[in-house]
């Protein structure tokens, strides 16, 4: 996949990370459901035995059947189907929104951490700021602010978890920032911008890494609450969180429309935690030691 | 001690602080013009410049600032935009069952949390050790929305042992002292009551209380690993000590220090998932207020919703730091 050159620098330490990673079990299996995730996510169409919007208001609430492994919801449409669409929706949202927290973290980290003084001081006070609400509560005020929709929960949930990434990333520049190699950087007259980019941010990877992974499944957890309370996804959309909030009334009558949509939801995460888990003890020094 | 006390406290002025800034702007940062977004788009110009006057609007924003934060000293949040009525005492109604539920779910998640953590710790490499961390994985991963409609469905639908919603039955009544009912009951000595309520708290308690107890035990499992391989701890074995003594006098409690800091931050997401919860089980907290307040687009209320959680999170945070002061005397004495 990756031309010659990305395989010449890439460190030895990424193939004896995966070596470690896979020596764990628990890793293994978040891994392979990933995967099945990601590959629900991009063959959806070819894999869903149905269109996920196509109501046939004749079949609703079908229990499961042959036809409709997981049974259809209110409007009759394959929940199957819905599902699978979903995961699409639900990787994509974790995935923005990490990508939302991390860049905004990182550059704030690294800016704090490396100039320090009173930019240090007003960044992290702010970021302290953000930190004493509550997430889900500042996601929520957040889309009220903005309105509720998709993309504007993604944005909740990413800015939300900015201040997490900006301190990780402050404190590994704080002890890389005194090293050998990055006073050499400097005597041989490298710039600002370079010394960041060469020298200190490839040596903060790897509690970003994990936090990363984590933060994928936090983020994919409270982008569905947002959309269970209605905040998120809008019906009709098959994202998982929306599909449950419709199928808060249906509990009686049809728990199937409950249950698989939540179930989904639960898998994705606990393959990230399990992923999350792996490479901070894969990554953690003390507990190679061990 | 009581140096650090207050050097604490007057750290908490610039948080408030920052808080009642950021709540404040909350309106302002709304795309457009908030009184037309809180209205929607069929209301009257009349109504559009009332609201914009009540909220201070074509006031400068300093001034509204100043309005602002005169008013919140003086207890007042304004007024309700849906129902007119005065946000504080609304608020006021609704925070105690928000408290009950919070303080109940987290005595909950201490108890499964700190015993499956310990047990895991002291059992490690065993089917106890294995089955607490399974558990608290799932535990962790867990949407709490699911996991709470499935609770209805298995323990007050399929099988009706609890109530599906609510705070108490409707034959019961008790007299409000401080809005907790479980304490309540107990100073009217109304037993029945009080098994009443606390009927009603089990599963959104279970609901709230699910993801602290998974996050509380994997952090107690870990920590009491890291501390029963210190000398000291090697030390009281070697002088023949009962496992008993050992654990509980000597590593338990090293050992808590950092799990101290997990439940005074679970208390943040306990208030948030608030929302969730009280939304799930009908609760008639501050929550499901705040989410009607949303749906509303009652600025107002969101505001002093927002304001009140994120405050009693503070305050929290501040009984646990003093509480880590108190466990480990280095903190008070080293730098902050």
């Amino acid at each position: 996949m990756s031309p010659p050159r990305d395989t010449l620098q890439t460190p030895p330490e990424t193939a004896w990370l995966w070596h470690r990673l896979r020596q764990n079990r628990l890793s293994v299996v978040g891994m392979v459901l990933i995967g099945g995730f990601l590959l629900l996510a991009f063959a959806a169409p070819l894999i869903a035995p149905a269109d996920p919007m196509k109501q046939a208001l004749y079949n609703r609430l079908s229990p499961p059947t042959l036809e409709h492994p997981f049974g259809t919801d209110d409007f009759g449409r394959d929940i199957l189907s819905r599902m699978i669409y979903g995961a699409r929706i639900s990787l994509r949202v974790g995935v923005f929104a990490v990508l939302i927290a991390l860049v905004l973290g990182t550059c704030i980290g690294l800016v704090a951490g490396y100039w320090g003084g009173w930019i240090d001081q007003v960044l992290m006070r702010v970021m302290d700021l953000l930190l004493a609400f509550p997430s889900i509560l500042l996601a929520i005020g957040i889309v009220a602010i903005l309105g509720p929709g998709l993309e504007n929960a993604m944005l909740a949930v990413g800015i939300v978890a900015v201040p997490q990434y900006a301190r990780l990333i402050r404190a590994s520049v704080l002890t890389v920032r005194e090293t050998d190699y990055v006073l050499a950087a400097r005597a041989m007259g490298a710039s600002d911008a370079r010394i960041l980019a060469i020298a200190i941010l490839p040596n903060c990877l790897a509690p970003l890494i994990v936090q990363a992974t984590l933060g994928l499944a936090t983020a994919i957890l409270d982008a569905a609450g947002l959309s269970f309370l209605g905040l998120g996804a809008q019906p009709p959309t098959p994202e998982w969180g929306a599909m449950l909030s419709q199928g808060r009334e249906l509990i009686v009558r049809a728990p199937w429309v409950l249950a698989f949509p939540g179930g989904a939801i639960f898998f994705t995460v606990l393959a990230f935690n399990l992923v999350g888990d792996g490479l901070r003890d894969a990554l953690d020094p003390k507990a190679i030691r061990r | 001690m009581y140096i650090y006390i207050l050097k604490r406290l007057l750290a908490l002025i610039p948080t408030l602080l920052g808080i009642t800034v950021l709540v404040f702007f909350m309106v302002h940062l709304v795309p457009g013009d908030p009184a037309q977004v809180m209205l929607g788009e069929r209301a009257s110009a009349e109504s559009l410049a009332a609201l914009r006057r009540d909220l201070g609007l074509d006031q400068p924003l300093h001034v509204q600032f100043g309005r602002y934060l005169s008013d919140l000293m003086q207890g007042d949040l304004g007024r309700s935009i849906k129902s007119h009525e005065r946000v504080s005492v609304e608020l006021m109604a609704r925070f105690p069952a928000t408290m009950e539920l919070t303080l109940v779910s987290m005595v909950f998640a201490c108890v499964l949390g700190l015993g499956a953590g310990i047990v895991s710790a002291i059992r490690r490499g065993t089917w106890w050790d294995y089955i607490g961390m399974t558990a608290s994985l799932a535990g962790v991963s867990v949407p709490i929305f699911w996991l709470g409609l499935l609770l209805i469905l298995g323990f007050a639908v399929s099988l009706p042992l609890f109530p599906v919603s609510g705070r108490l039955g409707s034959h019961v009544f008790i007299r409000a002292v401080t809005g907790l009912y479980l304490i309540d009951s107990l100073i009217a000595g109304d037993l029945p009551a009080f098994a009443n309520a606390l009927w009603h708290l089990i599963l959104p308690g279970v609901t709230l209380g699910t993801v602290p107890a998974a996050v509380i035990a994997r952090m107690t499992r870990s920590s009491l690993l890291e501390v029963l391989r210190e000398d000291y701890v090697r030390t009281a074995w070697a002088k023949g000590l009962s496992e008993r003594v050992v654990i509980a006098r000597h590593a338990l409690k090293n050992a808590f220090i950092p799990v101290l800091t997990v439940i005074s931050l679970q208390f943040g997401y306990l208030l948030g998932g608030a929302v969730l919860t009280e939304s799930i089980f009908a609760w008639p907290g501050v929550g499901r207020w705040l989410l009607l307040s949303v749906y509303a687009r009652d600025f107002r209320a969101i505001q002093a919703g927002v304001l009140i959680v994120s405050t009693t999170f503070v305050a929290i945070n501040l009984i646990a730091d003093l509480l880590y002061a108190y466990l480990d005397p280095r903190i008070k004495y080293g730098r902050e």
